[in-house]
């Protein structure tokens, strides 16, 4: 297989979001380029993220859970448990799998977390529950859901950043991943983003 | 504003809750100067009205705990009030009427509360069926069962050995018992919503359900769960209901929900879900139940109360939708 059709191989793993399709396009990747060094990495990312199943995309919930932790980080009472569950989601999104690999692990990190971004911020735009205003009774308009996407891709991205220095560097494939996953979405992202800063 | 924000007390205590707290103090100082001047010369600090007070918060309270949970699921339970009436006719029938021991009519209680939680749970969670429309069906079913179970008859629970173990829950001389349990249950319903999975997974079906789902957790039998600990809690109400009031009727208690919720609203659980304080609950239920004193002390009807309590939700949800709009 000629090295451009491999690129386009791996493109297609990363554009995917059906957990299924995207396990059989690794499979065929890492049997069509056995010598990328990254593909170990690769492996031990999707099995992180899906741990076996099909139905389950665990890194959503970090997505989710790491919003609620950024709020917690700031009350007094909370403090601490939002640093322990912080430094779990960063073992629970892999982190610090790409230490051996360098740069290129380090863009491998990127291309997953921005599938998963996509994935998190679709949803979020689709999800009555996200929209949803008194007591179910009413949802927010479709700017109001932009803004308020807007405000958990920043907590996702500087929030974290800026509450939890110390891991700052390995926060920044994450980060980065995250207000391009956005920007995707919408034209007037960073003018949103820039709003909220 | 942003000055007074990043003071150390607002680290402690949420904006909210200070304002709650102060709204209290404000209250008590007005209920002081005007009650002897309505009243001619009658006092509002007295220890009878305080015991009072605090009997009237505590199955408000148990109501407003549990519809918590509901509402951080973005749900809503409009029949606790009358789950709480139905739970304590069956039980005070079953104690009256058929002389069985009064730690298994308490159970009743409780159980009677858990059906109809679990009923409203499965209705919402498994049949996808609008909450409101739930618990508005449950309401009339609970308010019906009640009727049908005593014959449309009142039940007034014994003040003698048979049941005073129940008055003394509420109260014991002046002693406020139930202020100890009420902050035992608060206690440990913190530690389940803020220290626990499932808490949190309450607290996500309410902001970023499809996400949670997506992540492999069972959505629904969480939501199920919140509804069955709301009916629960309601049960648990009756018990203090009548620990402080005796008799019940049928047909009645769905006024006990707007206080309820008005009292979770003002502790700052968000009526769009995802967001609920335990805290600020239980200083929603004490301001309610220190409003309600006050307007009687000062010589209005209960009527009057009826009138605040509906502008205290009305305010609540405003400021609340206010504060989500300025927030985005």
């Amino acid at each position: 297989m000629e090295q451009q059709e491999k690129e386009t191989l791996l493109q297609a793993y990363y554009d995917t979001e059906e957990i299924a399709q995207r396990k059989a396009l690794l499979t065929e990747y890492i049997e069509a380029a056995p010598e990328d060094p990254l593909n170990p990495l690769r492996e031990a990312l999707f099995a992180l993220r899906y741990q076996g199943r099909e139905d389950a995309d665990k890194f959503l919930w970090h997505y989710v859970n790491l919003a609620y932790v950024y709020k917690n980080a700031h009350s007094r009472f909370f403090k601490k448990s939002a640093q322990r569950e912080f430094a779990e989601s960063v073992q629970g999104l892999g982190f610090t799998l790409a230490d051996a690999y360098e740069q290129a692990g380090e863009q491998a990190l990127y291309r997953e977390y921005r599938n998963a971004s996509k994935r998190f911020l679709t949803v979020c735009a689709a999800d009555k529950s996200y929209k949803r205003k008194m007591l179910g009774l009413a949802s927010i308009t479709d700017k109001q859901t932009q803004e308020k996407m807007a405000k958990d891709v920043w907590v996702l991205s500087s929030g974290l950043q800026q509450t939890f220095p110390e891991y700052s560097v390995m926060f920044t494939p994450f980060a980065q991943a995250n207000v391009d996953a956005f920007a995707d979405l919408y034209q007037d992202a960073a003018q949103l983003l820039t709003s909220i800063q | 504003m942003n000055k007074l924000k990043n003071l150390p007390i607002f680290k402690v205590i949420n904006v909210n809750r200070l304002a709650l707290i102060a709204v209290m103090i404000l209250m008590f100082i007005i209920f002081t100067i005007f009650t002897p001047i309505l009243r001619g010369g009658a006092s509002f600090l007295q220890i009878e009205k305080l015991m009072s007070a605090l009997s009237y918060s505590y199955f408000i309270a148990f109501l407003a705990l549990g519809v918590t949970f509901v509402i951080a699921t973005g749900g809503i339970d409009f029949s606790i009030g009358p789950v709480m009436f139905a739970s304590a006719l069956i039980s005070g029938y079953c104690l009256t009427q058929y002389n069985l021991p009064l730690i298994l009519c308490v159970l009743i209680s409780i159980l009677v509360g858990l059906l109809f939680g679990t009923l409203n749970g499965s209705l919402v969670s498994y049949r996808f069926i609008p909450p409101f429309i739930t618990s508005m069906a449950g309401m009339q079913i609970a308010k019906g069962l009640g009727s049908v179970f005593t014959k449309t008859q009142s039940v007034t629970w014994p003040t003698t050995d048979k049941a005073l173990a129940i008055k003394y829950l509420v109260r014991y001389g002046n002693i406020p018992t139930g202020l100890f349990i009420l902050i035992l249950v608060a206690v440990l319903c913190s530690i389940v919503l803020n220290k626990t999975k499932i808490g949190r997974y309450m607290l996500f079906i309410g902001s970023n359900r499809e996400a949670v789902r997506l992540s492999g957790i069972d959505t629904k039998k969480w939501e199920m769960l919140a509804y069955m600990i709301c009916g629960a809690l309601a049960g648990v109400a009756a018990i203090f209901y009548v620990g402080a009031y005796t008799t019940v009727q049928p047909g009645l208690g769905d006024t006990f929900n707007n206080e309820a919720i008005a009292a979770c609203v003002m502790g700052g659980t968000s009526m769009a879900g995802g967001i609920a304080s335990i805290f600020g609950t239980v200083l929603g239920a004490l301001t309610i139940a220190l409003m309600q004193e006050g307007i009687l002390s000062m010589g209005f009807t209960i009527s009057y109360q009826y009138v605040l309590t509906g502008i205290i939700v009305l305010v609540a949800v405003i400021a609340d939708v206010s504060s989500r709009r300025r927030k985005n």
